[in-house]
């Protein structure tokens, strides 16, 4: 069974043997993760054969580069599209006028509390941001995994893309704030 | 491990010799080495019965060296030319260095990093860390009885490419077989974790006598995977005791100091910081230069409000790796200690503090590094591991980008991704009919290039001519288990290519080193070229070994009667050029082998994804 020569995309999730699904319980991902690990990695044939180690590198890698895609929701969720055909076009994507009010909102706050130097502020802000990613991506599941609805599930991942952006940006004032 | 690529982990097809390979610990302060014998790991002892070796270089007058504590007992004697704490100038210039630092020797900017001026002439970082190296490998081989493999050398997680490349040109230098650089607290994790078996999230918080790390790890039968680490490559133990000696100075009232009265004072810092840990108050008495005594009582309550913010300083990186590695201060279940500084009590206080729980100290925090780095010589050199089946998955300490327009960074792999790690990124051209683009590879966290490491440049020539924006320009970094990153870009309308293995613009290259061997004796090139031939015999060795056992099988289904001919005859070309110890026919012969045996590795590495995923065929995920 080839699964890249067909010229359908490469299923991460096949690698680890995992069904795919959004829904994914995170200890099957890592136990699977390390099963293969174990068996791949270049230290398990640092004294093999030049071919040996080439071919373990490439395979950790993949292992490595899938465990990542997996264990994060968004990239999880587009890899998920991605194997059902559906591409996220970042530039021709609209989104809906509260979630860019929503947005703004939040940039404004953390734009103020970084101005105040105000570490408790950013603490809220950031679980309050998180809150939501939570709600998105309850939403996200079900429509990838029962509702069948690709074109929804697009839009939740474009949404959820601005709120890692938003989370990222929330530690690094926190980090600067802290040094 | 050249024979567990073939058999089942835990299973041996061929009994060989214990291969020896030891782990060191290259400290601020102090250095260890340690080797697994008989099943365990130990710390090897010198002549005198002592495991730690004093981080001092002396040089004298006519290039003679001395070494550890001899060098140590000389330096408020001859300050100038004994050199403590080198490791804070490994791969880095004189602009990088703390004023105190600057002031205590005759140093200058020289090939790519600092340089200082001693009775034996101008030495650099590498060379004197070599000094260091030379002596632990000259002990190893006592102890063990017998030329080493290799060595697993330890740097602090949060060490860059350029102190990393440093120390491996220190180790080469030495006439040793680096088999990996392993970060210090995974050494120490590993150990920890193996001795009591643990399993959970762990934090390793390690203050040592010149930097400090913070590593975030989960166990998990027998995976050492690392989460995050961060730290602070120019904070340790040094900076109190800095601190203690200006406390010094002002009390005292004193102008700028001669060397000897510097280097003086400093030891009394030092050991009252010490004596702090284990007492309330420590006395401190010098007879300066110019004969006058001072007398100071410096009390634990002093020095705790004189360090605070040091201390302070080494939470903020603990709260970023906690953060990175995606978990919370209360699902850690465990901290453990290492380095020598972590001995005070104020350090202990604020770990139990931050982390809510009282921080394991029942490993030593002086040799926990070198007994871990040694399990893991122990392994890649192909031994049968003494503590189990184990693996461990590292991760990249910093960013690795390309420099932009405008001198920004774009992050190409980000800091804490698991090795071996590979990503691309496209980029474009920005002007009509630009047929060739320069590539800066940076390594840091800030935005700003001028802010990051420069590791390296290259350039993509030969674009075909397109206007602004048309050419699609990928660019893969690739790092492998050993952090070592290459780069590649290729432009992919033409096909053109450019690639570079990155190594620092001050990394030195092998003819250097072949020159500063030269230096040092006269005999040391034969020596490494002999060290050479006898590293291929081993390689050329293990492939016959591993190849012949793959033989051994049921080859008929897949390995044609001709193949099989072929690889047969290219074996018996390859043992006949190890019976003439021919370095450069075993070298042809053996690459010959590796090319035809590459199916058979296919073969072995299906097995491998086979046996964790029953059905499937490597070629699918390639």
């Amino acid at each position: 069974m080839t699964i890249c020569g067909a010229g359908m995309p490469l299923s991460y999730f096949s690698l680890f043997g995992l069904e795919a699904r959004y829904a994914l319980p995170p200890d099957e991902l890592d136990l699977a993760y390390r099963r293969l690990a174990s068996r791949v990695h270049p230290d398990r044939f640092a004294g093999g054969t030049t071919a040996e180690r080439y071919q373990a590198l490439e395979l950790a890698t993949r292992a490595n580069e899938a465990y990542r895609t997996l264990k994060t929701p968004v990239l999880r969720a587009r890899h998920l599209l991605g194997l059902r055909g559906m591409e996220i076009d970042h530039a021709g994507a609209t989104m809906p006028a509260a979630f860019l009010a929503a947005q703004i909102e939040w940039r404004e706050a953390l734009g103020d509390a970084r101005a105040a130097r105000d570490e408790a502020a950013l603490r809220r802000l950031g679980a309050s941001v998180r809150e939501h990613a939570g709600t998105l991506s309850a939403r996200l599941g079900a429509q990838l995994d029962s509702d069948a609805d690709d074109a929804g599930a697009v839009q939740s991942v474009l949404q959820l893309m601005f709120i890692d952006k938003l989370v990222a940006a929330i530690d690094d004032a926190r980090d600067e704030l802290e040094a | 491990m050249a024979l567990l690529s073939i058999a089942e982990p835990g299973e041996s097809p061929a009994p060989h010799q214990h291969r020896l390979a030891v782990g060191i610990d290259l400290g601020t302060t102090n250095s260890l080495v340690a080797a697994v014998r008989d099943g365990s790991s130990r710390a090897l002892r010198d002549e005198d019965g002592l495991k730690l070796l004093p981080s001092v270089v002396r040089f004298l007058p006519g290039g003679q060296v001395e070494v550890g504590l001899e060098a140590k007992s000389r330096q408020l004697a001859d300050p100038l030319n004994t050199i403590v704490s080198v490791k804070r100038w490994m791969g880095r210039r004189l602009a990088d260095l703390s004023d105190s630092q600057r002031q205590a020797y005759r140093l200058l900017d020289g090939r790519g990093m600092v340089e200082v001026d001693t009775a034996a002439g101008m030495r650099n970082p590498v060379e004197i860390s070599a000094e260091i190296l030379k002596t632990l490998r000259q002990r190893a081989e006592q102890a063990l009885g017998g030329e080493l493999v290799g060595a697993v050398i330890t740097v602090p997680a949060y060490f860059d490419d350029a102190q990393r490349q440093a120390t491996k040109d220190a180790a080469r230098l030495a006439g040793l077989n680096v088999l990996r650089l392993l970060n210090e607290p995974t050494a120490a994790a590993i150990a920890y974790g193996l001795e009591h078996a643990s399993e959970g999230v762990y934090a390793v918080y390690d203050l040592g006598g010149g930097t400090f790390d913070i590593s975030i790890l989960r166990l998990s039968r027998g995976v050492f995977e690392v989460l995050a680490v961060n730290g602070d490559s120019a904070l340790g133990g040094d900076d109190f005791d800095q601190l203690v000696y200006e406390w010094i100075v002002a009390q005292a009232q004193l102008a700028a100091l001669p060397a000897p009265d510097h280097r003086l004072l400093m030891q009394q810092a030092r050991q009252a910081k010490e004596c702090l840990s284990s007492h309330q108050d420590a006395e401190i008495y010098a007879r300066m230069s110019n004969g006058a005594a001072l007398a100071f009582t410096l009390d634990r309550a002093t020095l705790e409000g004189l360090t605070a913010k040091l201390i302070a300083r080494t939470l903020v990186p603990v709260r970023k790796a906690v953060r990175d590695a995606g978990t919370t201060v209360e699902a850690i279940q465990g901290v453990v200690l290492v380095g020598g500084a972590t001995r005070m009590p104020a350090i202990r206080r604020a770990v139990r503090e931050h982390f809510q729980r009282e921080p394991l100290t029942d490993v030593d925090p002086d040799e926990a590094v070198a007994l871990g780095a040694a399990i893991q010589a122990h392994a890649l050199a192909g031994n049968r591991s003494g503590a189990g089946d184990w693996l461990l998955l590292d991760v990249i300490p910093l960013s690795l980008g390309l420099e932009t327009m405008g001198g920004l960074t774009e992050r190409i792999i980000a800091r804490n991704s698991t090795l071996p790690v590979a990503r691309g990124q496209d980029f474009t051209t920005f002007k009509d009919g630009q047929t060739a683009t320069s590539l800066h590879v940076v390594q840091g966290e800030r935005e700003r290039v001028a802010d990051c490491r420069s590791l390296a440049r290259f350039e993509l020539r030969g674009i075909p001519p397109m206007a602004a924006g048309g050419a699609r320009i990928r660019v893969i970094f690739q790092v492998d288990a050993d952090g070592l990153l290459s780069v590649s870009a290729r432009e992919q309308s033409s096909g053109v290519e450019a690639r570079v293995t990155v190594m620092p613009s001050f990394g030195l290259s092998d003819t250097e080193i072949a020159a500063m061997l030269g230096d040092s004796a006269a005999h040391a090139v034969t020596d490494a070229s002999m060290r050479a031939l006898r590293e291929q015999m081993v390689d050329a060795e293990r492939l016959l070994e591993s190849i012949d056992s793959a033989l051994a099988g049921d080859t008929q289904t897949w390995l044609s009667g001709a193949d099989r001919a072929m690889l047969e005859a290219a074996m018996a070309a390859l043992r006949d050029e190890l019976r003439v110890e021919n370095a450069e026919g075993i070298r042809t012969a053996a690459a010959t082998l590796n090319e035809l045996g590459a199916p058979l590795a296919a073969r072995r590495m299906d097995d491998a994804v086979r046996r964790s995923l029953a059905g499937r065929q490597l070629a699918d995920f390639l």
